[in-house]
């Protein structure tokens, strides 16, 4: 009897648990599903050396009532027209405010005006720092286009950390991991936890991987989102220095209480260059605040420490090299552009973009003259006269390109001198090509 | 009346065919001795192990071309690059042909060695340790070739068909003229390698066979279904590397005249552009840093029109092949260009270099411990690299697969800074740091090291101070 009374106990326990649990996702995800939003921008995107359009779907949350949405980077760059549809089903368009290509953040506005909507339902952000592994998370957004949908899973790491490879992946922070399923549109939809508090930004999955997702944390979103409404974009100091993790240098001088981040790699031509800082240093203060990197996991905060200096501040070094302890100063710089803008030589049938640090660095280009030949079209005249795609275009009949903004004034009279022949200067590596557009009376 | 011809014809036809099949038996009977079966070892070079484990037997075939026992065969028993080029490939790359063997009709086998080769001819030379019994094929030179003639290749089949001999009837189906006279000829039979004894409709050796390598194509486009031709490549044309074969002596080995400029066509559209119609001469685009010439001042943009008074032309990319064979072959290192550089001509006299050796036979320092070998850097290697022409350091050629230092995360291709505080310049600086580590077998290393355009710093946990493993209870 006894028995039989603990099994009925047990089980209703359980179903009041089961209820009370079901209760609580149905509430958090009340609070946050009004405020999702299904993002179609049409992108001008740069091809064959012509700008095609195309639309892409994404995903975003609504955080404040006038109608600010969040979105990924890679969601809303390059948009023209920004087609946003609420839950309601309401279609409203937006326009972009800001993109962070750096951190992948996009922040977008409703036009609730012209949609006849005076305010819109919004999410609040939570306090990502607070989330623990294990926690239950749901992620909303459009997988495959299929809007309006959730799926639940646990926080699977709050310190995922990924090398900085350049490709939409931020060094300034580390990423949540989660099993919730994250499909390609959901990019730029909430994480949300038992509270109905957005805790993420839904922006990477790993392609042929089971269930690993990775959520940009909230308090990077609301770091950016802030930068972002106040000037239109994210300005970061920079200084010209790749950190290393000290763990193993620890092992290696055997000293295991050393603290500090070492000096990996200082580029030419940059702040800390300049002011002779070398590799091998050991930097343990910055500003007179104490920095340390153990693991890989503690970079990401030291490089913020930096990028968020406002620009030319000056910064101050406590270093150790070798048994000296010393001292280096100097004014930080800004950091360069991510991506280079596109521009389109109908004339002449090729695209062109301008140089940004990135390509500077991986073409080792001597200067920052010049300007990246992005794409060709098959058949035009810069593709006749076998320019080359991936070269760097130095001059046009002797006069050197300094920048994009100096192309196109010299572009403008090529282009309009139809029946001259112009000699184009390129370059790749340690190759040089020259190319020749024919004039139309040649 | 009109079925008499027709008989007439067919009996006509008939007794060509008996006539010709009593030639061949003759012919092939005669040169089966001299068109040899060479069996060698190839010994891969892996950059994932410091010391090479792989050897493939393989086969190819050979004649028998002097008194003293040279054969000549495809290059390809020694495809690494002996000379520098833009393309560095520090992967796929094979050692000298070992344990080579040759074959002759009787089945019995010779030991050889191999000498050297001539990549431009896709051609090498190997010799019998023993003169051989039996007499070299004696090329007939000045053979006169025009469409439709016949030829007889004679080669081997690969091993489903023991080597047996093949030996295939063609005719030449097209000659192209330029850059240079190429004789081509249909090849569909697959064969042991595409090399072998070219006869005439007489039987008289007249040249070698040498497959043309596939243009690289799509992704989706069958090699069955592509077949290149093969092309025939005359006596006169190689006449002289039988009296003066090419030696392979490492670092020591001859290597062709070098410039040291990537160039381009000069078409007409270009002089017309440059307002000299009559313009012709090939395009330099880059100069290479300590060529020879940069020495000599040349420029980007500067045109060669002529080459010892000898008038250059390059309208399209296949033509810049000659100017690159007269520099190449030159006998003399004195040349003297004219130029046309910003309107105006100018006369250039040039010593032209040795070309570079490749990284292939840069010296090489191992350590097994570590698990990583390192060369000193070559031309090709600094230009790959975009280094400075005179930059000194070392780069990591070999790396072992799960050694102590491909652990701590050192790659081939490495260029290796610093080995913990010592600065690492050369060969000699990286053989004292072994032998700094080997004395004082330190638990922990710090490489600094450059990787594509970035430096940091790798630590090698050496396992020196590790207990020693227990030996069985």
């Amino acid at each position: 009897m006894v028995k039989i009374l603990a099994i009925i106990m047990v089980s209703i326990s359980m179903c009041l648990a089961q209820t009370s649990f079901d209760r609580k996702i149905l509430e958090a995800r009340g609070k946050v599903f009004p405020a999702l939003v299904h993002v179609q921008p049409i992108k001008e995107v740069y091809d064959s050396g012509e700008m095609r359009k195309v639309q892409v779907t994404g995903s975003g949350i609504i955080i404040s009532a006038d109608g600010y949405v969040v979105t990924n980077n890679h969601v809303a760059e390059k948009a023209r027209f920004v087609k946003c549809t609420l839950t309601s089903r309401q279609e409203v368009e937006a326009e972009v405010v800001g993109l962070d290509p750096w951190t992948d953040i996009a922040v977008l506005k409703l036009n609730l005006s012209k949609a006849g909507l005076s305010e819109v339902p919004f999410a609040r952000l939570g306090d990502s720092d607070r989330l623990e592994v294990g926690q239950i998370v749901m992620a909303l957004g459009s997988p495959l286009g299929l809007s309006r949908s959730l799926s639940m899973g646990v926080v699977s790491s709050v310190e995922r950390y990924f090398e900085d490879i350049g490709e939409m992946v931020s060094p300034f922070n580390l990423w949540i991991q989660t099993d919730a399923a994250i499909n390609p549109g959901n990019s730029g939809g909430p994480l949300v936890d038992l509270n109905g508090k957005v805790i993420g930004i839904n922006a990477r999955a790993v392609l042929f991987g089971e269930n690993l997702g990775f959520a940009i944390p909230s308090n990077t979103v609301s770091h950016v989102v802030k930068q972002i409404l106040e000037r239109g974009e994210v300005e970061r100091s920079w200084i010209g220095v790749d950190w290393q993790e000290i763990r193993e240098y620890r092992n290696y001088l055997d000293q295991p209480d050393l603290e500090g981040v070492l000096v990996a790699n200082v580029e030419s031509n940059s702040p800390a260059a300049r002011a002779g800082l070398t590799p091998g240093t050991v930097v343990t203060h910055i500003n007179g605040k104490k920095v340390s990197a153990v693991y890989q996991e503690e970079l990401p905060k030291m490089r913020l420490l930096i990028s968020d200096l406002p620009i030319e501040s000056p910064i101050e070094f406590e270093t150790i090299s070798g048994d000296e302890a010393g001292e280096v100063s100097f004014l930080t710089d800004k950091q360069g552009k991510f991506t280079g803008t596109e521009f389109v030589c109908d004339e002449w049938g090729m695209s062109i973009k301008e140089l940004t640090p990135r390509i500077i660095k991986n073409f080792q280009l001597p200067t920052n003259q010049g300007v990246l030949i992005s794409g060709l079209r098959r058949g035009g005249k810069a593709d006749e006269a076998e320019v080359r795609r991936g070269y760097v275009l130095l001059s046009v009949n002797g006069q050197i390109i300094e920048d994009l903004e100096d192309f196109k004034v010299k572009y403008a009279q090529f282009a309009e001198n139809k029946s001259e022949s112009y000699l184009l200067f390129l370059t790749q590596g340690n190759q040089n090509w020259f190319a020749l557009i024919k004039g139309e009376d040649d | 009346m009109k079925r008499i011809w027709i008989r007439v014809t067919v009996l006509l036809l008939a007794m060509q065919t008996i006539v010709q099949a009593q030639n061949w038996d003759k012919i092939i009977d005669r040169v089966s001795e001299q068109v040899v079966l060479i069996e060698y070892f190839e010994q891969i070079i892996s950059a994932e192990a410091i010391v090479e484990k792989e050897r493939i037997k393989r086969q190819l075939t050979g004649i028998l071309v002097d008194d003293s026992g040279l054969i000549m065969t495809s290059a390809e028993i020694f495809p690494t690059s002996l000379e520098f080029s833009s393309m560095v490939n520090i992967f796929d790359q094979t050692a000298i042909p070992t344990d080579i063997r040759v074959k002759f009709g009787d089945e019995e086998y010779q030991p050889a060695q191999f000498i050297g080769k001539d990549d431009d001819n896709k051609i090498a030379f190997i010799q019998l340790l023993k003169e051989p019994k039996i007499k070299p094929i004696r090329f007939h030179s000045k053979r006169q070739l025009s469409v439709g003639s016949k030829i007889l290749i004679v080669q081997h089949l690969n091993r489903q068909y023991d080597y047996a001999l093949l030996v295939s009837e063609r005719v030449i189906n097209s000659i192209v003229a330029r850059p240079r006279q190429r004789y081509l000829c249909e090849n569909s039979l697959r064969s042991l390698s595409e090399f072998g004894l070219v006869l005439n409709a007489k039987g008289q050796p007249i040249g070698f066979l040498r497959g043309i390598p596939q243009t690289t194509g799509g992704f989706f486009e069958m090699p069955e279904f592509s077949i290149q031709p093969a092309e025939i490549i005359l006596f006169d044309q190689f006449a002289d590397f039988i009296k003066n074969p090419p030696l392979y002596r490492q670092k020591e080995t001859t290597r062709k005249k070098w410039l040291g400029i990537y160039m381009q066509p000069f078409n007409r559209a270009m002089a017309k552009f440059q307002n000299q119609p009559g313009l012709t001469g090939v395009l330099i685009n880059t100069v290479l840093d300590n060529s020879p010439a940069k020495q000599a001042g040349l420029k980007p943009g500067d045109v060669i029109t002529t080459v010892n008074n000898q008038r250059i032309a390059a309208e399209k990319d296949n033509e810049l092949e000659t100017f690159r064979k007269i520099i190449r072959e030159q006998p003399e290192s004195q040349v003297t260009f004219k130029l046309f550089r910003n309107g105006e001509y100018l006369d250039k006299t040039i010593s032209l270099g040795e070309t570079p050796i490749s990284q292939f036979l840069a010296d090489e320092v191992s350590n097994a411990v570590l698990g990583f070998s390192a060369k000193e850097l070559t031309q090709d290697i600094i230009l790959a690299r975009q280094l400075e022409w005179d930059a000194d350091g070392v780069w990591v050629s070999k790396v072992e697969r799960a050694g102590l230092a491909d652990v701590a995360g050192l790659r081939p291709g490495d260029l290796i800074l610093k080995i913990n505080e010592q600065k690492i310049s050369n060969l000699d600086d990286i053989q004292e740091a072994f032998e700094y580590i080997e004395y004082n077998k330190p638990a922990y290393l710090s490489f600094f090291i450059q990787r594509r355009t970035d430096t940091r710093f790798l630590f090698i946990q050496t396992k020196f101070q590790d207990p020693p493993e227990k030996q069985g209870n």
